[in-house]
Order: structure tokens, then C-alpha cells, then sequence
């Protein structure tokens, strides 16, 4: 439990620049994508006129900023990250193992507290499976992974402030780590159908975070119901 | 044969939505309470109706359970096996972190007392959003009430987690309360969960909250918490004990027997 919370955002600055950068790198290798991608390109006319290594040189330019488009979005409801959450986010790797990155950004009512909150997710997910089910309907069997949280506000902080002694509380009121396991159901959205992505998932998700385990294994009172928090959300993929 | 399998789908989603209400959280500080709320409010008028004309008053004193939710049970139990008791005083630090759902948990153990309990806030009850789900679940900071003879008064003495716009402890509380005090009340006992010298009290009025509470009707002894470790302390020279309860992992609580002209004292390890 006693850790160096400093450390820790440290360790999630560099897994944000990590999983954008795998995006990025998904994205460029992944053909499909690139292929409808190539529709908005400078006219090839124009670039004979210029020298080849400068042509490809800015053709890789621009491959590398169009990965970073985010191709999906998300709107879910609670799962520890506020009790409605939307997010965008990037899709990559193998039709049959993908990996995802989002960005989400949630919104928790005031309840029995002074204000109400607003909180940011960056979230992992590994998706290695997909089974058909009929025609166009698809059935995730494991969603997983792991998210990180920050909550906005005066009264949670990263570090302890420097008035306290060394160590006084031992962990961070702001940032939260938590894990996941879920399944989903994903409709692919026939051609002549598609007005603003091409397919559409629904999915649930059990989590857990740092400080509900750490409450959780020392208490044989607490049962996994107490420390399991559920998320149901909507996913729209846009190409 | 599409669309069955469509609704058998959206069948078993919504079971799952249904069966899995408890599993819904916002946020672990989303301050969403569920069940019993203002507890000191409802015990307070219950310890005073008990305790009516009574001439020897007896206080469990239990502090610092946070995350040991094992042991408190252990503790409630053993203080439920005991019927000489007039009511329970929790000294503070029911929460590890502050979270909402730790606040419901200790509270759910607390609910199973047969004996009418108070609870002080304690400095890791203030993290986060703690404070306001303290004020939410067991009520004020500060509160007082009469056993019989006895005045007995809960004061939030945690000033570091505080800055100047809340005072900590708040004296303009204890002046109001002395002057309301009627004469039946002859003896007091007060409450907090971390002592004056301790590095959560506000240090630089401590001779001053001496000053204040002595003017209380023959303050017999505080109480406290905050240290873990159950023993008596004397912060002033004025011969007052401060009482220590240690946490729920040592799984020990403090009994007092209050008369009209003595007390008695005694650590029960259970």
C-alpha cells in the first residue's frame, strides 16, 4: 500500500504516450483503414511535379496524423468513472485481436457532496476474440484490461500536500488504477445502412480499483458484490 | 429466427442490469449514500431517554476501525454480549481513504449494535469528499447531549485537514454549549479524536481549549483515538487524563463507569 504516488503518475504519463503511439503504429500497419484513408489525399498529379523522397516523405506525414483520428466513440453509464461517461477513442490491430484505447470524460452528480464532479479516463482494452452469432450480429466473448482515473477537485490530490509529514496517508485521493473483464455484442452495420460509422456494440464491464482491493483482501467481511462496480455502455466504431 | 435471438439477447442484458443494482458506483467518491443517514441525531435522543435519573452511567469507547471491518465486527459482537452498557462512543477514523462505500460498510457493523452509539470524525474521515459523507451519515462535527448527570460533548479536533475558514476546534460551539448547560448536569466528559500536542490538533490554541473546557461542569477525562495504541496521556498539567482507545486491529476497547462523585476505568481485550 505505501507507494510512491509521484512514481505512479509518472508511470501513466508514459503508458498515455505508450498507448498512442501503439495506436499510431496499429493504425499505419493496418491496411483497410489506410485504404479509405488514401480518398482524401493531395492529388497525385500535383506531386509528381515534386521530387520522390519529398513525396514520400509528407505522404508519411500525413499517414502518421490521419492515424491518430480517433475512430470510435463510447457513452457508458457508471463503472467507477462518473455515472455517464462519454469518450473517443482508437481501435487497432488485427480484425480478430484488437486493442483499444479511449479517452473518456465523466460526469458525477453532486449527491451528498458540495459539487458535482467531473472525472477523465484513459482506458485500455484487449478484445482477442469474436464469434459470429447470426448475420450480421458478432458476440465478444472477453473484453479486459485496466483504466486510470483522475477526479477533478480542489479536496483530491495526486501527492500529499507538502504540509504533511513523509508518508502521512500513503496514497493518492486523485488518480485511481482499475482492472476490468467484460463482454460484448457488436452489430456491423450493413453498407447501405452506415450513416455515421459502421458498427455498433453494446457491452458490460466489472471493475475494480486499487483502494476497493486493498479494503477487500484483508476483510473477509467485504464479498467481491461490495468491491465490483458494473459499466453498461454503447460503442459507435466510425470506420 | 434473427429477431429471437435479438430479444433473447436484450432478455438476459436487462436480467443482468436488474439482479446487478448493488454493483452500480459511480465513482468511489461519488458521495451516493444509501441507507441510514443523521445516526447521532437518532441515537442521541435515545441515550438521553435511557439514561434518565440514572446514577451510574457506563461508555464503551472504540476508535480508529478504519479497514479492520473483520475486527470491528469481532468488537461489535463482544459488545453486544454485554448489557450494563448505557451507549457507545466511536472516536473517529471509520475510514481508511474517505470513500463513500467505506463510510456504508463500518456503518452497516455499527447498525448491528443493540446499544445506541456516537460517532467523532476522524482526520481520514475528512479525505476526498469524506467530510461531507461524515456530515451525511452520522451528522455534525460537533454535538453534545446529557446522560443523566453527565455531560458528554464530541468535538472535531482534526484543525490540519482544515485551513482557517473552519474552526477547529470550533470554541464558539463550547461557549454556546456551556451556557445552555442546565444544572442537573454535574460532571462532563469530552470527546475528540486527536489530542492537543498531537500534529492534527491546532497546537497554537491548545492552551486556550484547556481554558475553554475546564469551564465545563467537573470535566472528568477526555477521550481520544488517533494513536492506535490504547493508554492514558496528560497534555496539560492540570491533572485531566486523555484517554487513548487503540484501533480495531489490537481488537481492545475501553470501558468507563461514570457515578455521580467517581469513575473506574478498564481495558477489555476481547
Amino acid at each position: 500500500m505505501i507507494m510512491n504516488w509521484w512514481k505512479y503518475r509518472m508511470v501513466l504519463m508514459t503508458v498515455m504516450l505508450f498507448s498512442v503511439s501503439v495506436s499510431a503504429i496499429g493504425m499505419l500497419k493496418n491496411d483497410s483503414i489506410n485504404k479509405v484513408k488514401q480518398a482524401g489525399e493531395i492529388s497525385t498529379d500535383s506531386m509528381m511535379l515534386l521530387n520522390e523522397k519529398y513525396r514520400l516523405r509528407i505522404e508519411k506525414y500525413e499517414r502518421f496524423w490521419k492515424s491518430l483520428i480517433p475512430n470510435q466513440m463510447k457513452i457508458q453509464y457508471a463503472g467507477s468513472i462518473g455515472m455517464v461517461s462519454a469518450g473517443v477513442g482508437w481501435h487497432y490491430g488485427k480484425e480478430e485481436r484488437v486493442w483499444e484505447t479511449d479517452f473518456f470524460v465523466g460526469y458525477i452528480p453532486k449527491f451528498y457532496t458540495r459539487n458535482p464532479k467531473v472525472s477523465l479516463t484513459l482506458k485500455q482494452s484487449y478484445i482477442p476474440f469474436r464469434i459470429q452469432v447470426v448475420d450480421d450480429w458478432e458476440f465478444e466473448p472477453l473484453s479486459c484490461g485496466m483504466f486510470f482515473n483522475t477526479i477533478m477537485g480542489h479536496q483530491f490530490w495526486y501527492k500529499e500536500p507538502s504540509k504533511y509529514p513523509k508518508r502521512y496517508y500513503g496514497f493518492s485521493s486523485k488518480f485511481r488504477i482499475h482492472v476490468f473483464i467484460g463482454e460484448r455484442l457488436r452489430y456491423n452495420i450493413p453498407s447501405k445502412k452506415r450513416r455515421h460509422g459502421n458498427s455498433l456494440s453494446l457491452y458490460y464491464e466489472l471493475s475494480t480499483c486499487d483502494l476497493y482491493l486493498a479494503s477487500y483482501v484483508p476483510n473477509s467481511y467485504l464479498s467481491l458484490k461490495d468491491v465490483l462496480s458494473l459499466s453498461l455502455g454503447a460503442k459507435l466504431d466510425f470506420f | 429466427m434473427k429477431r429471437m435471438y435479438t430479444i433473447r439477447i436484450i432478455g438476459i442484458i436487462c436480467t443482468i442490469c436488474i439482479a446487478s443494482c448493488d454493483l452500480v458506483d459511480y465513482h468511489p467518491y461519488d458521495g451516493r449514500v444509501k441507507g441510514a443517514k443523521g445516526i447521532n441525531a437518532q441515537n442521541i435522543p435515545l441515550i438521553e431517554r435511557n439514561c434518565r435519573d440514572k446514577d451510574t452511567i457506563r461508555i464503551v469507547h472504540i476508535s480508529d476501525t478504519q479497514r479492520w471491518y473483520d475486527e470491528t465486527e469481532l468488537l461489535v459482537k463482544a459488545i453486544n454480549g454485554r448489557t450494563d452498557v448505557d451507549f457507545v462512543i466511536h472516536t473517529g477514523d471509520h475510514t481508511d481513504f474517505g470513500m463513500t462505500k467505506e463510510f456504508m460498510w463500518m456503518r452497516d457493523i455499527y447498525q448491528k449494535l443493540q446499544i445506541p452509539y456516537v460517532c467523532i470524525i476522524g482526520n481520514h474521515d475528512c479525505l476526498g469528499t469524506g467530510e461531507d459523507i461524515f456530515l451525511t451519515v452520522f451528522g455534525d462535527v460537533n454535538f453534545s447531549f446529557n446522560a443523566s448527570f453527565l455531560h458528554f460533548v464530541g468535538l472535531n479536533t482534526n484543525a490540519f485537514e482544515y485551513d482557517y475558514s473552519t474552526a477547529v476546534p470550533d470554541f464558539q460551539f463550547i461557549e454556546k454549549d456551556i451556557s445552555l448547560l442546565t444544572p442537573e448536569v454535574t460532571r462532563t466528559v469530552v470527546a475528540m479524536h486527536a489530542i492537543p500536542g498531537s500534529e492534527q490538533f491546532n497546537n497554537n490554541v491548545s492552551n486556550y481549549f484547556k481554558y475553554m473546557i475546564e469551564k465545563y461542569p467537573d470535566l472528568i477525562f477526555c477521550l481520544s483515538g488517533h494513536g492506535h495504541h490504547s493508554g492514558v496521556h496528560y497534555p496539560f498539567e492540570n491533572g485531566v487524563p486523555y484517554f487513548e482507545c487503540a484501533s480495531a486491529k489490537e481488537k481492545s476497547y475501553m470501558l468507563y463507569t461514570i457515578t455521580r462523585d467517581s469513575y473506574d476505568y478498564e481495558l477489555v481485550e476481547i
